[in-house]
């Protein structure tokens, strides 16, 4: 399905931005590309993409944002990433579309030997948005790390489908998907990590923590683990949990009113992946908005 | 220490109570002065868990009868909240991990609830640093505990350390300690009572919830007294506490029972 969106997002391909690091170049300074919506009813297809050759290294920041626009629109987004041998990417994917929006985002990652990638992918907005994220390392040591946080309320509803493939021995990855769920929200996660037989001594774990706060609010969420290669280690987890009346007791046992309780216990529950994020401004602003948010 | 001219802390009158429909509370009473130390000893199941965490507003708990006051005030009919900034302060048997929240921060906001309600300012935030280290140095704590999440990944010793520096930091009028001493080696315990000992004073009270009477080698309570079945069954003085040691609690019930 998600084929037709990067189709469709190819077919209006008028330019594009490009981050092309030379071999052996370390950018100190976050690369930041900002998709900023400002039309109402636009159909907004950008495409993104980012080379890091051999050695090089670089902080790359995607924000998906809509001004004051108040109305309804469409993103479609397209970023492909390769890493090269010993490259190394650390992206931080902000999807802040307004409340009417509807995102659809791909991201496809390209690792060569021993190349790292990060990906920190947070779902602030949109009424309906869906990430698809697919990892393939091609060559062998490769290291991938996928955090990914969804705060949700309203009815808005937001998917993150992720697919990590192990094409070579030694590969390493690390995947923490976390939800929050509020009002008539809903939240999906669907990850598939395929380890084929070429793929052995692959070291993987996946864990999906999802927190339920409203009794209308939904989560489905789908740990999805193919291994045919026979020397591997490959963990995975899913947790779906509500407050704890005694946590938010304990709280309430040092002067923390219960309103005040619920929302630091939630600050907690977001902040592991919030802090992630190496880029020190943008982190203390998803901090500052996580700990408001009701 | 026994005077009887000091005001009263706590009174607790004919208390019931029960969870999910299971009476735990049967008729217990209690009266707790200032300077006074109490400890309240049982068995398993005995109810003394159930009344630290009634008196500090635990929502599970359904209080059917009796009445208590703090300071003159009914306590039952404040929000959890509202009890811990007028000077009640439970010290949790298991207190709980908030990963996420660093103690710093935690112990900030919870004194500044504090200020609010007394009508102070909130604390800056370097003067705040101070004090907290003031209070470290009385449970021997390293400063690296601020920076950690909130009983995330401490041990049990940590964890029951943390919650005498947070009594040290709220100065409380009444410190409830929920089974303080569980858990923890002869290091640990002599740490957590003297930081105890050295925050009890004449204007404040402390009620020690205990299974052993090893607690009481090291914090000395004016008043024993002995639950079973939901109800205080004996009251003493620290010689009562001894003779449980010796004699196991069996002599009590049967007395009671006859």
């Amino acid at each position: 399905m998600d084929e037709v969106f990067t189709a469709l997002n190819t077919a209006s391909l008028t330019d594009a931005a490009i981050v092309w690091l030379p071999k052996n170049l370390s950018v100190e300074t976050p690369i930041h590309l900002a998709y900023i919506t400002t039309v109402k009813g636009a159909i907004v297809q950008p495409r993104a993409l980012v080379v890091a050759e051999s050695g090089s290294q670089v902080t790359l920041v995607e924000s998906f944002t809509h001004g004051d626009l108040k109305d309804t629109y469409f993103t479609n987004s397209v970023t492909e990433v390769v890493v090269l041998d010993n490259g190394s990417v650390n992206h931080s994917r902000i999807q802040w579309e307004n409340p009417k929006a509807i995102h659809v985002g791909k991201t496809v990652v390209t690792q060569g030997r021993d190349a790292r990638y990060v990906c920190n992918a947070i779902s602030l907005g949109g009424s309906l948005s869906r990430h698809n994220l697919e990892v393939h390392q091609q060559g062998s040591q490769a290291d991938t790390q996928l955090y990914g946080l969804s705060l949700l309320a309203g009815d808005r509803t937001a998917d993150t489908h992720s697919l990590i493939v192990f094409n070579q021995p030694h590969g390493m990855a690390k995947q923490l998907n976390k939800c929050i769920a509020d009002d008539r929200s809903h939240g999906v996660f669907n990850g598939r990590i395929y380890v084929p037989k070429i793929a052995q001594e692959t070291d993987a774990s996946q864990l999906s923590r999802n927190l339920l706060l409203s009794s209308k609010a939904r989560i489905d969420t789908k740990p999805e683990l193919e291994i045919v290669a026979d020397n591997v280690k490959c963990a995975h987890g899913a947790t779906v949990s509500q407050l704890e009346e005694d946590e938010v007791f304990y709280l309430q046992s040092r002067g923390i009113d219960a309103i005040d309780a619920r929302k630091l216990l939630k600050f907690a529950f977001a902040v592991e992946v919030i802090n992630q994020i190496p880029v020190v401004s943008l982190r203390d602003r998803l901090i500052a908005l996580a700990r408001t948010k009701d | 220490m026994i005077n009887a001219n000091s005001p009263t802390i706590l009174s607790v009158k004919n208390l019931t109570a029960e969870i999910d429909g299971n009476p735990i509370l049967k008729g217990l009473n209690l009266e707790v002065k200032a300077g006074e130390i109490h400890a309240i000893m049982g068995i398993n199941g005995s109810g003394k868990s159930t009344l630290s965490k009634i008196l500090a507003g635990h929502p599970a708990y359904k209080v059917t009868g009796g009445t208590v006051e703090f300071m003159g005030k009914d306590l039952l009919d404040m929000p959890a909240e509202d009890r811990a900034r007028s000077g009640v302060f439970l010290a949790f048997q298991y207190p709980m991990a908030i990963p996420g929240v660093t103690n710093l921060d935690f112990l900030r906001v919870s004194y500044n609830t504090k200020c609010k309600h007394e009508g102070r300012e909130e604390i800056d935030p370097f003067d705040f640093d101070e004090l907290v280290e003031s209070k470290l140095e009385l449970l021997k704590m390293d400063p690296s505990f601020l920076s950690r999440g909130v009983n995330e990944g401490f041990s049990g010793g940590e964890k029951k350390r943390n919650e005498i520096l947070q009594m040290a930091l709220l100065e409380p009028k009444l410190g409830i300690l929920d089974e303080i001493d569980s858990g923890l080696d002869i290091d640990a315990l002599r740490v957590v009572a003297s930081g105890v000992n050295a925050l009890a004073n004449t204007d404040n009270a402390m009620l020690l919830v205990t299974h052993y009477q090893r607690l009481l080698d090291y914090i000395t309570p004016d008043y024993v007294h002995v639950m079973a079945d939901g109800r205080i069954l004996q009251t003493g003085d620290k010689a009562l506490a001894l003779e449980l040691e010796a004699k196991g609690y069996d002599w009590i019930l049967e007395g009671a029972a006859s």
